[in-house]
């Protein structure tokens, strides 16, 4: 960084995608909050994209009321090991996808998983976590 | 072409008569200038619209994220002008600004409110916006403002007013019942409304044996509207004050006949409290479409001093006078036409067409 308004971009940028991600960390401890959305919008199956913090915490949130189909990950990977979680990569994905529903976690990432997605996700079957609960 | 940049959720937020305003503004300037593409934000998606019909959606959750997909699309559209909507000045707005000077884009910006500090909590953001709002001068072209401002920021100022669609608007009609003057205020329930001096002067009229049948109509809900609960509750008005609720901006005859079933409307009475005087509301200018008499408490530079179908009231925490609200409405309805000199008069100065023609005027001047 060679001045201070690249530093400001970084800081300010990041401080952003952050406080995103600490609220919806907040959201996603609220069990009735969830079990709601899921009855409101009547989902049975879904994948999670997103092997990160998030999207474990939502694993953890969502698996009481749904069916989550499996974790699709850019690396194929969690960020913590879990054994009872079925993580896929991108070329699985591709080939088991069904036209289910895919909720999106990673914050900061949503527009590349949004454009890499469109190719063969129908926009009415992505959903970004903080649609789930309207924000 | 010409980007109408706003970052206001159309679909979610709960102030239609904002939505009207820009639907307003877009057509007029549409008229003279050419097919208009407009944007707004809902979280985490950033949408282009042409004609109401979304031809571009992008995820972009942060406002670095938002003013990079607009300076793409800026460029796959080739656009030439942007008026936009002020969303308070950060890094990344100056960023927009700056991506706009250097493409020779003529841009106008419109700030609702100024000043504006009174209206901001203290905070991150307000201290954002007083470190970048600086640098804003460098970069935008005028400045259109309701304020009576001609310089701000150093930047030329051009002169707007709220305004109306007026084939938005139906001329209200009244059955008159003696002795009975039924307000209604149609608002979201802002702490700047004041409408807790209207109550407060109610409470006051009946306390000091008023004969009149004063009733008060509030349409709408927002954060003050516990608190006026409380004070009708207070103050026993139950019988005297009815609140309708919220009406979509879709319910048109609903709220007509709500306006139809009423003698005054009320506009803002405590702008005291952002330490405004002289604004132009979008209501306003409706009630004056709709041929209402109103109440405010605020200079409105669209009208002229003494206006006869406004009454003024101090901008102040005082109750309303219900007295003189009795005068006032009684001195307007012996004048049988007021209604209608009131349409006229918003039809020769209240269109959008008429407002934007400044604006229109500044896009169609010489080349940049």
């Amino acid at each position: 960084m060679e001045n201070k308004d690249e530093l400001i971009d970084f800081y300010g940028y990041n401080y952003e995608i952050w406080l995103r991600a600490y609220q919806a960390m907040g959201r996603l401890l609220d069990k009735n909050l969830i079990a709601n959305e899921v009855k409101k919008r009547k989902i049975n199956d879904i994948y999670i994209y997103g092997g990160g913090y998030l999207g474990i915490q939502f694993y953890y949130a969502i698996v009481p009321f749904v069916n989550v189909l499996s974790i699709v990950d850019k690396k194929g990977q969690l960020k913590l090991a879990n054994e009872n979680m079925s993580v896929i990569d991108m070329d699985t994905f591709r080939d088991y996808y069904r036209d289910e529903l895919v909720v999106i976690t990673p914050i900061q990432y949503y527009m590349e998983i949004y454009n890499e997605l469109k190719s063969f996700v129908l926009d009415d079957k992505m959903l970004f976590l903080e649609e789930l609960w309207g924000k | 072409m010409l980007f109408y940049i706003t970052f206001i959720d159309f679909k979610n937020f709960n102030w239609p008569g904002k939505e009207r305003k820009i639907k307003g503004q877009i057509k007029a300037m549409e008229a003279e200038l050419g097919e208009i593409y407009y944007t707004n934000y809902s979280y985490p998606m950033i949408y282009l619209f042409k004609s109401e019909k979304v031809i571009e959606r992008q995820a972009a959750v942060t406002r670095k994220d938002r003013v990079l997909v607009l300076c793409d699309w800026i460029r796959k559209y080739g656009v030439t002008k942007t008026y936009i909507r002020y969303p308070r000045a950060s890094k990344w707005f100056i960023d927009l600004l700056k991506y706009q000077k250097e493409h020779h884009i003529k841009t106008v910006l419109e700030i609702a409110t100024f000043p504006y500090d009174g209206e901001m909590i203290e905070g991150m953001a307000k201290t954002e916006d007083m470190c970048y709002r600086k640098e804003i001068c460098k970069y935008v072209d005028r400045i259109a403002t309701y304020s009576s401002d001609s310089i701000i920021w150093g930047i030329e100022c051009i002169g707007l007013k709220n305004g109306i669609s007026a084939a938005d608007v139906i001329i209200h009609k009244k059955a008159k019942k003696d002795k009975q003057i039924v307000l209604i205020a149609v608002s979201t329930m802002i702490y700047w409304q004041g409408y807790e001096r209207i109550l407060e002067g109610m409470y006051w009229y009946y306390k000091e044996g008023g004969e009149y049948d004063i009733r008060f109509k509030m349409v709408g809900s927002g954060p003050e509207e516990q608190k006026y609960k409380d004070i009708v509750k207070k103050y026993k008005l139950d019988s005297k004050v009815e609140f309708i609720g919220r009406i979509e901006a879709l319910e048109i005859d609903r709220l007509n006949s709500q306006y139809d079933s009423s003698d005054i409307a009320v506009g803002s009475l405590g702008r005291y409290k952002n330490k405004l005087d002289t604004i132009s509301t979008i209501k306003g200018a409706e009630y004056c479409a709709k041929g209402i008499p109103f109440i405010c408490g605020h200079q409105d530079s669209r009208f002229p001093p003494g206006w006869k179908y406004m009454m003024n009231v101090s901008n102040s925490p005082n109750p309303i006078d219900m007295n003189a609200v009795i005068d006032f409405y009684n001195k307007v309805i012996s004048n049988k036409n007021y209604r209608e000199e009131m349409r006229d008069y918003a039809m020769n100065h209240l269109t959008w067409n008429i407002i934007m023609r400044p604006i229109i005027d500044y896009f169609l001047k010489e080349e940049y």
